[in-house]
């Protein structure tokens, strides 16, 4: 399936847009992160890992699937294909991955919101340094996937090396 | 009729890129089986570079305690409603 050139501008413009958005939202929670840690305010700290949460819910989670649907439309819509190049195949398992660790992140976020909210926490136990390594970490997973969709580096996979191999098959005489 | 040609196998930067996503994966499954990882189980602040010292390793007891004061808190609210 191709998509109209129309159609694969706007694909292409969604995921450029839903992709660096969560590249940028990772580096406010990277932001808040060294926040809750170094604050020398409680409340602020408190706030910190109370929006975590919520921010996590309606604006990561969001970006995250935004970017891998629209990833895979992408490349099912374009001669690219999902499979055939090893550059789309690692964008796409970095893709799954971070977002699988994501979900299973919330949880984490959850705890540290209800630690936050309860004044009876000591600060100590309300710090957390948790999200700056996870912050850390998928900030370096999506600098790798947005450096290979820039470079996009050569190499086909076994399958794009025989689909490419049919499509030639049939024009030689 | 010609032989098709022969697959020239993957280039080195996706040997590199695997080896080392193997390792990521390796890495996680060891932590996760032993217990160091995964959600309430992360460090608390002060372990910035995986040095946990015995007092982060006391807060670290602190706060599953803390929270297991808190689901037992709430476990014994729900068994009181009628």
């Amino acid at each position: 399936m191709t998509m109209t050139p129309r159609l694969r501008k706007f694909a292409l413009t969604a995921h450029v847009t839903s992709s660096v958005g969560w590249l940028g939202a990772v580096l406010v929670f990277l932001a808040l992160a060294v926040v809750g840690l170094t604050s020398q305010h409680a409340q602020t700290v408190r706030g910190v890992y109370l929006v975590m949460e919520p921010a996590a819910r309606l604006v990561l989670v969001p970006l995250a699937f935004a970017s891998l649907l629209t990833g895979m439309a992408q490349a099912l819509g374009t001669p690219w294909g999902l499979f055939r190049h090893y550059w789309v195949l690692f964008k796409l398992l970095i893709t799954v991955f971070a977002t699988i660790i994501l979900l299973g992140y919330m949880k984490t976020f959850r705890i540290m919101a209800g630690v936050a909210a309860d004044p009876s926490a000591d600060l100590a136990l309300v710090r957390n340094a948790s999200p700056l390594l996870h912050a850390t970490l998928a900030l370096l997973l999506l600098l790798v996937t947005a450096t290979l969709a820039v470079h996009k580096p050569r190499g086909l996979t076994r399958y794009g090396w025989r689909k490419q191999h049919e499509q030639r098959a049939p024009s030689q005489p | 009729m010609t032989d098709s040609p022969r697959y020239p196998g993957a280039p080195r930067w996706v040997k590199v890129f695997g080896i080392i996503a193997i390792v990521v994966v390796l890495l996680l499954v060891v932590l996760k089986l032993t217990g160091h990882h995964g959600p309430g189980r992360h460090m608390r602040s002060g372990d910035v570079g995986g040095h946990a010292s015995s007092s982060s390793v006391a807060r670290e007891n602190e706060h599953d305690d803390y929270l297991d004061a808190k689901a037992i808190g709430k476990a014994q609210r729900k068994a009181r409603r009628p």
